[in-house]
């Protein structure tokens, strides 16, 4: 069943891509996160998403919530319930998460393909956010060797996160 | 620039401070949920894993050396 939501809110998601409400997207967070690496608990659906031609500051979903109002989608907090499933949609908030977007996998999730940030860009914006709990992903990651090393090097001298990659070293 | 009323282009990100914080809020909020819930929440993620589990990269993405 739970397959079939996920073909649907993608289904959504598209739409909204011919809608010209969005332009890249991909899946990222937690989620994406138990695509390379031994799960953890998370249904957290998150999608970052290019909103084309911009949005209020103030609002930044307002143009998503238009779109999908109508569909039948409303806004609970800061997530969309969509065929059952909380999902979060992310305007790119920095260089970082949009660079990851633009340069994502795509990856076969049934029978139907989605864009998803990969591996190093994950730790790489696990490193930026640093919370615990995004330390330790970022180890889980590089303990079960699920980066490339020259590339997740490559992120983290581009984006300062030297100090808190230190910080996961020594975990 | 003022950014209150700004519109958004590519290169001028949005503070989602606030919307991160709500969505913490939200995580804590699930905390409190009854056992029930819990053992429900719980099957969706297993559910979900069992799906990630199984993906495929068809094509893997390259880190942008810009």
């Amino acid at each position: 069943m739970l397959l079939d939501d996920l073909k649907k809110i993608f289904e959504v998601i598209k739409g909204m891509v011919d809608a010209g409400i969005i332009g890249d997207f991909a899946l990222g967070g937690a989620t994406a996160a138990n695509i390379y690496v031994e799960p953890f608990n998370t249904k957290d659906l998150d999608f970052f998403i290019h909103i084309v031609g911009g949005a209020p500051f103030l609002d930044p979903l307002r143009p998503i919530i238009d779109y999908l109002k109508p569909l039948g989608y409303e806004p609970d907090g800061v997530e969309f319930k969509i065929e059952g499933q909380m999902v979060q949609f992310i305007p790119f908030p920095d260089e970082l998460t949009e660079e990851a977007t633009r340069n994502a996998d795509l990856v076969d999730l049934g029978g139907f393909r989605i864009p998803v940030v990969s591996a190093e860009y994950l730790v790489a914006i696990m490193l930026k956010i640093h919370r615990s709990k995004d330390l330790v992903r970022a180890k889980m990651f590089w303990d079960q060797k699920a980066v490339d090393t020259d590339s997740l090097m490559v992120l983290i001298s581009r984006y300062g996160l030297e100090e808190q990659w230190q910080r996961v070293m020594h975990l | 620039m003022a950014k209150s009323n700004a519109s958004l282009t590519k290169t001028d990100y949005p503070d989602l401070s606030d919307m991160f914080a709500e969505k913490e809020q939200s995580r804590l909020e699930r905390a409190k949920e009854s056992p029930r819930n819990k053992l429900i929440a719980l099957g969706q993620i297993q559910e979900l894993s069992r799906i990630l589990k199984s993906a495929k990269i068809v094509k893997k993405g390259v880190v942008g050396r810009d």
